[in-house]
């Protein structure tokens, strides 16, 4: 593993202290757990009064209050949930990216919801998303000491999440770490990981590159994963033109995400490293900053 | 087309190297490693495949920079053209003489011609006059040719004139070109004359090693014809001389020279031929310059002349015919002579052309012995001893004409010219009363007659010439034309004054003479010393511009010819760049 990569984790590791993964209503369909949520609930566990609108169950009346203030009052209990994680990270070579800057977001954005998940009682699976989505045994592992922790895959991921779909825990948080550098339709991916999920985030983790190439003339491009190679001239309508293709891409992931009640972000490599604040992340609230 | 004052500049043509080399670097892919080509190969990749290299664009900007570059690197140099119809005069004095064209491989022509064509000929501002300085320098073609037109003329230069009057050559430039035309001697010695400013010198010339014959003489000697040879080593080492004198009339070897001469030394060779009608030839067998490597003797003996004394009296007649016979010049003939004599002064003319010799008989002469006034410039005189004799004669003889002799105003020798070219000559002179016959004037004074009717015969005044001196020829009565053929076959016609003509003989070799019946034959010797003698010729070349000096005020800076463009390209190189056209990369 690149040493960057590895301080990256490190640091990254000791920022997700700092957060908590959100356990939002998204989980008021499950069934019991052994951790209470921030929510009402089914627990035995009170936790507030408020008046009876219709549709509350009857049960919850609390017939005390209601003689003494004459009032339909009904009793609040706190949810019981059991919340996972589970963690999806591309590990093909794109993912490293020229600089390592990627990758090490990458592995750093892992490391730090790893940890924002452990804060907020979850348990955590890792996945590994290579030629088969292997899942990365002993979890709780520092990140830096996982076996086989490297982008080193030169296929296609899309494909093997189609192919070859990871066993996912039902009604659980799943998180997908990719490029989604892959011609793959997006639908087919989404539809694998959204089955069964209480909540699907994608998360496009990109470099600086990615966003805004820098280099003008005559330039011969190579596919870090496939060693394909096109000769071009670049410019600024080239360039514009790569961005315009990039920002069709990226909306269309969009698009499907919003369609199978995913949720879609980016972290851009760079912005992360800089200060490992998940500022996207904490935007669409998936992970929470703990309050001192 | 412009000439450049600051050479140095060009050195910014390195310049456009430096472009073009950062053109081509620039052309040089750089690798570049992306996480996905799918983004850019979605729509930049051709539908062929292949690169996707936008040609015409990058040379169009590349090639208009380096064009800016290029006027701007003229521009630097300083430019400066003739404008307006104004050209620089330049005058080419062009040593015509033998020793030019002496060499092997090459020549001092060739080098000059090859000289004039890099440095004189090609130059667009230069209006050139070319003068061929042989024995009377001559303008080639006309005065202010341009370059293209003087390229053609001055193949005419053929360096075949026995030597070259440079001098007059440069005297003749200053009357017929302004005082700022630019002189160039082309020739191959050096000078030790103190130039004008404008005049440039340079020799073209290489020393050579060279043995040639620098005399050829004959003349007649009582029944046979001495012949004279000098064999001369110019070289300043010993030569090896091989020649032979042959009788090219019958191909008889007269005599075989193979000797060794010194160095500056010379080998004369003296021979009698008894054929005198036989035409001698000497020739050198192992020398490289051909042009004095030979040389003609004619036969030198004219035709007797024809002689009338039919009319003389008994007593006069043996007196004149035995003189006559004694001189070996003339032979005594019956009718159709060339000179006739006569006692009194006929009333016919006669045949045209000939010379009538009138002794003028008084009946009362009178006798005088003292001093007689002679003009011994005349032909009929030259060589004339003192008169030493009694002379009788009439004095009051009068005659209109030149008086040759005379005493006391009272002419004894009269020489008359008629219209008809036919010449009277009257000797006042009662010779039984007279002994002039008996003394020395009187077989000199018919010697020179003779010789001198002689010469008015119709021929070559002499068979033997040499190279750049005048050959006359008398010609005979109603023709008024000599046609001459050149050794080298040239044909040309010589009008003639007084049935005598003249021409330059400038080519070694034998010329053919024709006027009417008559043909003769004129050996024409290059005899020179000067042309021959090749070591001292000198090679000096300088450097120097022919815009330079009085020549620059025909000039004017032309930088603008070059920035304007320059500008233009800018404007145009700009405009390009904000095309924006995928591909443009500067």
């Amino acid at each position: 593993m690149h040493k960057l990569v590895k301080q990256s984790i490190e640091a990254a590791e000791i920022a997700g202290q700092r957060f908590y993964l959100n356990v939002s209503s998204r989980f008021s369909g499950l069934q019991g757990g052994n951790r209470f949520g921030r929510n009402t609930g089914n627990s035995l566990e009170f936790l507030d009064h408020r008046e009876y609108q219709p549709g509350d169950d009857v049960r919850h009346i609390d017939w005390n209050a209601m003689a003494r203030s004459d009032r339909l009052t009904v009793k609040l209990f706190r949810e019981e949930i059991s919340p996972h994680l589970d963690l999806l990270i591309d590990a093909s070579v794109s993912m490293s990216g020229e600089t390592f800057h990627k990758g090490a977001a990458t592995m750093s954005l892992a490391a730090l919801l790893r940890v924002a998940a452990y804060n907020a009682g979850y348990t955590v699976s890792c996945w590994l998303l290579k030629d088969r989505c292997r899942r990365v045994e002993a979890a709780s592992l520092p990140l830096s000491q996982w076996p086989g922790a490297e982008f080193d895959y030169r296929g296609n991921v899309g494909e093997t999440i189609t192919s070859f779909p990871p066993r996912l825990r039902n009604n659980g948080v799943r998180i997908l770490l990719s490029d989604l550098f892959w011609n793959q339709e997006p639908v087919s991916v989404l539809r694998q990981l959204s089955d069964g999920a209480a909540l699907l985030t994608v998360v496009q983790t990109l470099a600086k590159e990615d966003l805004a190439p820098e280099f003008a003339g005559n330039i011969r491009l190579i596919d870090c994963e496939t060693a394909e190679a096109v000769e071009l001239i670049a410019d600024e309508t080239l360039i514009a033109e790569y961005l315009r293709n990039f920002t069709r891409h990226q909306e269309y992931w969009k698009k499907c995400c919003s369609k199978y009640g995913a949720v879609f972000t980016h972290c851009i490599g760079e912005q992360l490293l800089a200060d490992f604040v998940p500022v996207e992340l904490l935007k669409t609230e998936i992970i929470m900053a703990r309050s001192s | 087309m412009p000439v450049f004052m600051s050479p140095l500049a060009f050195w910014g043509i390195l310049a456009l190297a430096a472009v073009a080399a950062v053109y081509l670097f620039r052309r040089q892919s750089r690798n570049i490693r992306v996480s996905s080509l799918m983004f850019w190969s979605h729509v930049k990749v051709p539908a062929e495949g292949g690169r996707k290299i936008t040609r015409l664009q990058i040379p169009l900007v590349l090639v208009v920079e380096l064009l800016i570059l290029a006027l701007l690197v003229l521009a630097a140099a300083t430019p400066r053209a003739v404008t307006g119809d104004q050209l620089v005069p330049v005058a080419l004095v062009l040593d015509d003489s033998f020793s030019m064209s002496a060499g092997t491989s090459q020549t001092a022509r060739d080098r000059a011609l090859a000289w004039l064509e890099q440095n004189v000929l090609n130059r667009g501002f230069v209006r050139l006059t070319l003068v061929r300085a042989g024995v009377e320098p001559e303008v080639i073609g006309r005065t202010d040719l341009k370059g293209a037109e003087a390229a053609n003329l001055i193949g005419s230069w053929r360096c075949r004139s026995p030597f070259s009057d440079l001098n007059a050559a440069l005297r003749n430039v200053s009357e017929i070109c302004s005082a700022d035309t630019r002189v160039i001697v082309i020739t191959d010695r050096m000078t030790q004359q103190a130039l004008a400013g404008n005049i440039s010198w340079l020799a073209f010339g290489k020393p050579l090693a060279n043995v040639g014959i620098t005399t050829a003489n004959r003349y007649a000697l009582g029944d046979v014809d001495r012949c004279f040879f000098e064999f001369v080593n110019f070289a300043t080492a010993p030569q090896r001389l091989n020649a032979e004198i042959i009788n090219a009339s019958s191909g008889a070897l007269l005599e075989r020279i193979d000797a060794e001469i010194g160095a500056r030394a010379h080998r004369r060779v003296r021979i009698s031929v008894k054929d005198t009608s036989a035409e001698i030839r000497a020739i050198i067998k192992n020398d490289a310059v051909e042009y004095d490597n030979q040389a003609w003797l004619l036969p030198v003996r004219p035709e007797p002349v024809k002689v009338e004394t039919a009319s003389l009296s008994a007593q006069l007649r043996p007196l004149i015919e035995r003189t006559i016979n004694s001189s070996g010049l003339a032979s005594v003939v019956d009718s159709g002579g060339q000179l006739a004599f006569f006692e009194s002064n006929p009333s016919d003319h006669g045949p045209a052309g000939r010379w009538k010799f009138i002794v003028h008989n008084a009946t009362q002469p009178v006798t005088i012995r003292g001093s007689v006034a002679v003009d011994k410039n005349h032909p009929l005189l030259t060589g004339l001893p003192k008169v030493l004799a009694a002379w009788a004669f009439d004095r009051d003889f009068n005659m209109p004409g030149q008086p040759l002799l005379s005493v006391a105003g009272i002419p004894l020798l009269v020489s008359v010219d008629d219209p008809h070219s036919e010449r009277n000559i009257f000797l006042n002179l009662a010779v039984n009363r007279s002994n002039l016959h008996a003394t020395p004037v009187w077989p000199v004074l018919f010697w020179n007659l003779l010789s001198w009717r002689q010469q008015a015969n119709p021929g070559p005044a002499q068979f033997n010439s040499r190279c750049g001196i005048d050959v006359v020829a008398n010609l005979p009565v109603g023709i008024d034309r000599l046609k001459v053929t050149s050794p080298a076959g040239r044909a040309f016609e010589v009008p003639s004054w007084r049935r005598s003509a003249r021409f330059a003989a400038l080519e070694p070799g034998i010329y053919m003479l024709a006027a009417g019946d008559y043909v003769w034959r004129v050996a024409v010797n290059l005899n020179s010393a000067d042309e021959s003698d090749l070591s001292d010729l000198q090679s000096n070349i300088p450097v120097f511009d022919l815009s330079a000096g009085d020549a620059s005020n025909y000039f004017s800076d032309v930088r603008w010819w070059f920035i304007i463009p320059a500008l233009l390209l800018l404007i145009l190189h700009q405009w390009l760049l904000r095309q924006g056209r995928p591909g443009h990369v500067y």
